[in-house]
């Protein structure tokens, strides 16, 4: 497989300053090449996968942390057994020391088993942390979930996640494959539950893909583009876009930033995907075509045409859905879904 | 223990649960726990009292509702003869389950409904339906979910409770001699209550402090429901009569 699109680098940016408005506008990935450079857990790391760690444990408060955990044969993928009915890795709480031991015990091994603590919020185990290793997004007026990455080397199966990703890394060398919204016909995603890291993945083996099975997979890797990063890199992931997340080095951290360019009042989208997979998509074909023009009149197309030729007073959900509207369709749709 | 499963609504789409009260029910039951949270309740019908858990010295309180270990004097051939019936009783076959849910790398205890399937109350041709036609909750289920939420929050209130009583010395062992007839009498054991004399001896701080703590209205509580011994005698003395009657 190769990707010969390289994402674009923006560079010069301060971790103090990140362009923010710039990329969500742009809707593109980039790489911000050294933007976290100055921070002290990549100047450790830089020195050595026991500095990190050190570094780490300097913050650790003793809480056990979520933690994946597989054996070598899985070759630092989570992902499904063969039948796709489970993982094929446990689950389990651990203390960071306990992690950072496992880690270290098989540092050097060519194909050691799994040790994974994915997106692990920074506050609820690592006080301290952020007040030297930051981003700065209050400037932006936003309060981005703040969460830490720590593993061997592993593979994060290529999905999409709602929100936009500021993906920072700390130790270790990254490799990301992105791939535009629109490829997710192209890459042949998996259950929708279980899934090995809470959004479904593509179940092509990205190391050695099988063509025969997903020959739709050559038409993804036209569009995908690669952005490969150094300790002090970071990705920008815009909202929706498809990505696979290869950490490289015996012992990689990451840190990243997701934020909802929508308000709080506004529940995910995922909840309508799975009531309209219920609701519409196996209804005869002329229906589903109306019902998609009438997805397209009321949804998909500008937000203020289906309430623009009506009085204000009397649009409702076709105008603007403020906190208040919001607790109006969340009590109607819940008394309407309880049958 | 049962047979205890967490509720869904695919497994148990037929579940109905038998609500009216009766001795092979599970309703045939002496004394039931209660809770702070619904002491107000409870003490219009039933004395209230303490007991210590003699393995882990724990404290919980207990309504009284007879004399003998099975003994409901509340109880009829017609259903439970009282305005209030207590929350671990109302709550049917349903108990709470705690599912650990990772958000965010952090363990996060989400309450879920269990049902025990080996309960007498539960049945598929019986009684209220637990979901609607569709899978939704029924209005049942949604009251038994607010009555499980209650006692969850009871029991950490009874927590919070007995600490106050406790620092404040106002739990006192107490001997009941139920003398329902000048041949029966019946001697109720193990049970404490708030010593009056020494909650109407608090004062200063430590009274502003159990009054702050939203107790002293429950040691109140727990006193005045005493009177409710003399109801539970007369309807002991009513059912003594009319077994008399009977043969």
């Amino acid at each position: 497989m190769e990707v010969l699109r390289k994402t674009r680098v923006l560079e010069g940016y301060p971790a103090d300053n990140p362009p923010l408005e710039q990329l969500v506008n742009s809707a593109r990935p980039a790489v911000l090449r050294g933007l976290i450079k100055d921070w002290p857990l990549v100047r450790a790391g830089l020195g050595s996968a026991q500095e990190a760690m050190d570094y780490l444990r300097s913050f650790y408060n003793g809480k056990t942390i979520g933690t994946c955990v597989g054996d070598s044969s899985i070759g630092g993928r989570p992902f499904y057994n063969s039948d796709f009915t489970e993982l094929n890795t446990a689950h389990r709480r651990m203390r960071l020391e306990e992690v950072l031991n496992l880690i270290r015990e098989h540092l050097h091994e060519e194909r050691p088993p799994t040790f994974y603590i994915p997106s692990t919020t920074i506050d609820g185990c690592l006080p301290g942390f952020r007040q030297e290793n930051t981003v700065s997004f209050a400037a932006h007026g936003i309060e981005p979930i703040r969460s830490i990455w720590i593993g061997n080397r592993t593979i994060a199966s290529c999905h999409y996640d709602a929100p936009n990703n500021l993906a920072c890394c700390a130790v270790g060398r990254r490799r990301v494959t992105l791939f535009p919204p629109e490829q997710i016909v192209n890459l042949y995603p998996g259950p929708l539950e279980p899934t090995p890291g809470g959004q479904a993945v593509s179940i092509v083996d990205f190391a050695n893909p099988d063509f025969s099975r997903y020959p739709r997979f050559r038409e993804a890797l036209l569009s995908a583009q690669l952005a490969e990063l150094a300790p002090g890199d970071a990705v920008f992931i815009p909202s929706m876009w498809w990505h696979h997340i290869e950490a490289l080095s015996p012992f990689n951290t990451l840190v990243n930033y997701w934020w909802n360019s929508a308000p709080a009042h506004v529940p995910t989208p995922m909840n309508a995907l799975h009531y309209a997979m219920w609701t519409l998509r196996d209804r005869p074909e002329s229906e589903k075509r109306a019902w998609k023009a009438v997805f397209e009149y009321y949804v998909f197309g500008p937000s203020d045409r289906a309430g623009a030729h009506l009085p204000e007073q009397a649009r409702g959900a076709l105008g603007p859905i403020d906190d208040d509207k919001a607790r109006q369709l969340r009590a109607m749709l819940l008394n309407a879904l309880n049958r | 223990m049962g047979r205890h499963v967490m509720l869904n609504n695919v497994t148990h789409r037929n579940l109905r649960v038998i609500t009216r009260h009766a001795a092979g029910l599970g309703d045939d039951v002496g004394s039931v726990l209660t809770f702070p949270t619904e002491y107000g309740d409870v003490q219009r019908e039933y004395p209230i009292f303490f007991r210590k858990d003699p393995a882990t010295g724990e404290w919980f309180s207990v309504a009284i509702l007879g004399f003998q270990k099975n003994e409901n004097l509340f109880l009829d051939e017609t259903g439970w003869r009282a305005s209030y019936v207590p929350g671990v009783i109302a709550r049917g076959p349903f108990l709470i389950g705690f599912q650990e849910q990772d958000v965010g790398g952090e363990v996060r205890k989400n309450p879920v409904i269990h049902v025990d399937m080996d309960d007498p109350r539960v049945s598929e041709t019986e009684g209220e339906p637990v979901f609607l036609p569709q899978g939704g909750n029924s209005r049942y289920l949604e009251r038994i979910g607010a009555i499980l939420e209650g006692i969850h929050t009871g029991i950490e209130a009874g927590k919070a409770m007995f600490a106050e009583f406790e620092r404040c010395n106002l739990i006192e062992p107490v001997k009941v001699e139920v003398k329902v007839s000048e041949e029966e009498h019946y001697d109720l054991v193990g049970l404490y209550t708030i010593s009056e004399e020494r909650l109407r001896a608090l004062d200063g701080d430590a009274l502003v402090r159990l009054n702050r703590s939203g107790f002293l209205h429950g040691a109140f509580l727990v006193l005045s429901s005493m009177n409710n011994m003399k109801k539970l005698i007369d309807l002991k003395q009513n059912r003594l009569r009319a077994a008399a009657r009977a043969s």
